[in-house]
Order: C-alpha cells, then structure tokens, then sequence
C-alpha cells in the first residue's frame, strides 16, 4: 500500500552536528567535514527544503551547550521548522532543545530503554512535536532495530516498534536503514513499504540517497525523504530535485 | 539624517507555549518583538498577535483579562491571529467549553482528513485581495482544529483543501484591521515572512 497521495512530500536535508560543524559519515562510521550549520540551513531554505533536521552526534555533557547554541543559531537563521535529536534523554533535554528554537524533538535510544518518554512528551508537547527516530538494520527476514547510534543492538523488530511508539503518541517517525546509510545506492525501499502498511503517522525516511530517482521512489511509501551527504555536497540541488519530482507526479512544495 | 522607526509588535502571553519562533522571525524583518502580559503593555505597541500556541480554554482562560483592552485596541492597531490565535477570534470551538472573542460569527471543528493533526505544507487558494498582502501558495500547517468549511465571503478569503473537506486559512478584515492564518507564517519560509512584514508595513500607514 503506498501513502495517502495529494498530501505534499517533504525533502528535509539532515545536518549532523559535532562542536559547530556539519559533519557526515557512512554507514555511521568516518565523519568528514561538510561546512557551516547556518551557512548550510541558510542555502537549504533558499533552496526550497522544507524542513530541517539537527543531530547532535557528540552527545557528551561538554558538547550539549555548544550543541544548542547551533540549535539557536539556526533557528534565528531560518524560517522553515527545525527538527532536533541525538542526545535528547529526558524531557528536560527536549525542553532545553525546544527553547533553543526547535519545533520538534527526536527520541532514539532513550525511547527504547523507556518508552513512557514518547508519552510524556507527547502530553507535554503535542505530537506534533514529537519524533521518534528508528535506525534499523536488516537481518534475515526483518529489520532488527539498533541504538546508541547505531553500535548496539536490541531484539526489537523496527516494524512493530513503529506500531508501539504511534500508540504511545509519536507524532512522526525518521527510520534509518543502516544498511542503506551513507552508500547513495537508494533507500530502502522494501523497508518503507512495509511501514506505509503498519502505521498512519507520517514516515520520514532517511540513509542511501544517491540521485534524483532515489527520492521518487521512496516517497510512494514516505511522506518525507531526508538526505545529507547528497544535499552538503552539492551533488543534489533541492530546487531541481523538487521540480523533478513535480513533473514525475510527486505533489511538492514549490516556491511562489 | 535617516530615522529608522523600529515598529513594536506585541506577542500575547497566554502563559503556555513557546512562541521563540515568532521572535526569531519578527526579528529577522526589522521589528521588536515584545511579549504581552498586561493591558498597558498591549496600548504600548504598534501591532498585536495571538500566537498559535497552547489550547482554547487555556487561551481563553490567560486572555480574559485583556479583552477589554482587545477589542478597544481592534481597528486602531493591526491584529494577526495565527493557528489558534484565528481561532480565538470566533465564537467557540469543539476543543474548549470556553466562548471565543466572538468577533466573527461560526464555529471552530475538529477537521477530519487523511490525518490529523494536519501537519505540513499545504496550499492556500486566495479568493480576494488583502492589504496584508498575502498570496496563494505553500504555508507551513500544524493543527487539529479550524474553521471547517467557511462560507466563501469576506472576511473568509484564504482556503485549503484538506481531506474532503475545505478549512479557512485567511481570515482579512481591512476594516478593523483584524487579520488571521491557520497556517504559522513565522515556519512558511519567504511567503510567511512576507505576510509578518505586511503586517509591520500596516503598523507605520
């Protein structure tokens, strides 16, 4: 089953941050500069994102202020909502983060070791506030979901976890492949529409963008596809990938 | 010499909600934001508006001792409510049991649609000209509630589709100078800002 269509597809680029700077690795490995976070957050509005998202990936106590100081950085820069994870343990961590500026916050880890936390923050903060982030890694026959970044692996299957953290009132979900992370051979499709079936809150999905084509074919079972690597470098220009989209059938955001 | 005159708008404090993105986005057009607690503070300011945070009752509930002072500042300041702040402006709504400011006749609903809360871009079809100058096109949307299927007339002039049905997102009384989004212009990118700045531009004429 693919999405609901005539709902507007979102392209958000991923900016993770470590001590204000982008950064990006592959396959959660070999972190190589990408530039500026609000230089960056700058050109992606310019170019038509529509959302943008904020990893913090030091997660240390001493990287957390310098962290939020980047949330508020680009959240003065920008006018097009902010979404901000990693590191995001306590609702005391997500209200820091929503008072920096975000307009969202994503759980990983911590909604794994306690989910009562998708809950409260979804009480406290709406759903629409709330995203839980899933990194998942295919094995065997399932996806099998992975925290702490990716190094540490549960018995969760990614599928039903999903069913569990929309019960608990998430009001959006960012699934990673692991597998697909970094390589820009395409999203994980299979992944994807397996979700499209199990739950009715919006999926971003995110990890293998590579091109153009990419983006089309995941956003039949997506509501949204987020890219890093792609966006930083310049091999993908938002603009055009959006009027491609357009034009392929994909109802965007297009700038008046 | 050039004076620059540096227009005060003053942001409602409903006590509940964060409305640093309305600061941000204020700031980055030239004005002074100023959060509103008191009626002196609200006859101190060139512009008002009813940010879109929180719920109606609770809304309701922090407003009530500044709606004298609403509605004697209505038609001399320019008044832009946003998501819940248009809201405010009807007469009451499926999510409180509070009554509205009542300043324009009809009811607030639950919407229905493919999902709600309807969050995301959606798009906003003009029926009318607005000296907030505001234009169709792509806004920024994060609700559960609005103005379900309004009667297509002034002040109703901005509509979205949304499931099978049809919600106000432009409410424009040039009159009293009372204007309203369901959509948050302060998310909306360049378009959203623009409508900020008709508002700033309203607040010096």
């Amino acid at each position: 089953m693919t999405r609901p269509i005539g709902l507007v597809r979102r392209i958000i680029p991923c900016m993770d941050v470590d001590a204000n700077i982008v950064v990006k690795g592959v396959n959660f490995e070999g972190l190589r500069v990408m530039g500026d976070p609000v230089e960056l957050a700058s050109r992606y509005e310019e170019e038509g994102a529509d959302e943008l998202f904020l990893l913090d990936i030091t997660a240390t106590v001493q990287g957390r202020s310098t962290f939020l100081e980047t949330v508020r950085n680009v959240a003065a820069a920008v006018s097009i909502p902010l979404g901000v994870g990693g590191g995001i343990r306590s609702i005391n961590d997500a209200d820091l983060a929503f008072k920096a500026g975000a307009d969202k916050v994503s759980v990983n880890t911590a909604a794994v070791k306690d989910p009562s936390i998708v809950a409260e923050l979804s009480r406290e903060y709406g759903a629409q506030s709330v995203v839980v982030a899933i990194d998942a890694r295919r094995i065997s026959n399932e996806w099998r979901v992975f925290i702490m970044g990716g190094r540490v692996e549960t018995h969760l299957n990614a599928v039903e976890w999903a069913r569990t953290v929309e019960e608990l009132g998430a009001g959006e979900l960012l699934v990673t492949s692991i597998d697909a992370d970094g390589t820009r051979a395409g999203y994980d499709i299979e992944l994807y529409r397996r979700l499209a079936d199990s739950v009715n809150i919006p999926v971003i999905a995110s990890g293998g963008a590579g091109e153009p084509r990419h983006f089309l074919e995941v956003l039949k079972y997506a509501d949204a596809a987020l890219a890093a690597s792609v966006f930083h470098m310049g091999i993908i220009n938002i603009l055009t990938l959006k009027a491609y989209l357009s034009e392929s059938g994909i109802r965007v955001r297009t700038l008046a | 010499m050039r004076v620059r005159v540096v227009v005060k708008v003053g942001v409602v404090n409903y006590g509940v909600g964060n409305v640093g993105s309305i600061f941000n986005a204020l700031r980055r057009i030239g004005a002074e934001p100023m959060l509103i607690n008191s009626a002196v503070e609200l006859r101190s300011v060139d512009a008002v508006i009813l940010p879109g945070v929180g719920s109606f009752n609770s809304a309701m509930v922090n407003l009530s001792r500044l709606t004298d002072e609403l509605n004697s500042v209505r038609g001399s300041s320019p008044i832009l409510g946003i998501c819940l702040g248009l809201q405010l402006m009807f007469k009451g709504s499926d999510e409180g049991e509070l009554g509205g400011l009542g300043w324009y006749d009809g009811w607030v609903n639950r919407i229905r649609g493919p999902r709600v809360p309807h969050i995301g871009w959606d798009y906003v079809k003009l029926n009318g000209e607005c000296n907030l100058g505001v234009i169709g096109g792509y806004y920024y949307f994060m609700h559960s509630y609005a103005v379900v299927n309004p009667i297509n007339e002034p002040p109703n002039i901005g509509f979205t589709r949304y499931g099978g049905s049809t919600i106000l997102s432009v409410l424009c009384d040039e009159g009293k100078a009372t204007y309203g989004t369901q959509f948050h212009p302060e998310k909306s990118g360049k378009l959203g800002l623009s409508i900020l700045s008709g508002l700033i531009n309203l607040a010096k004429s």
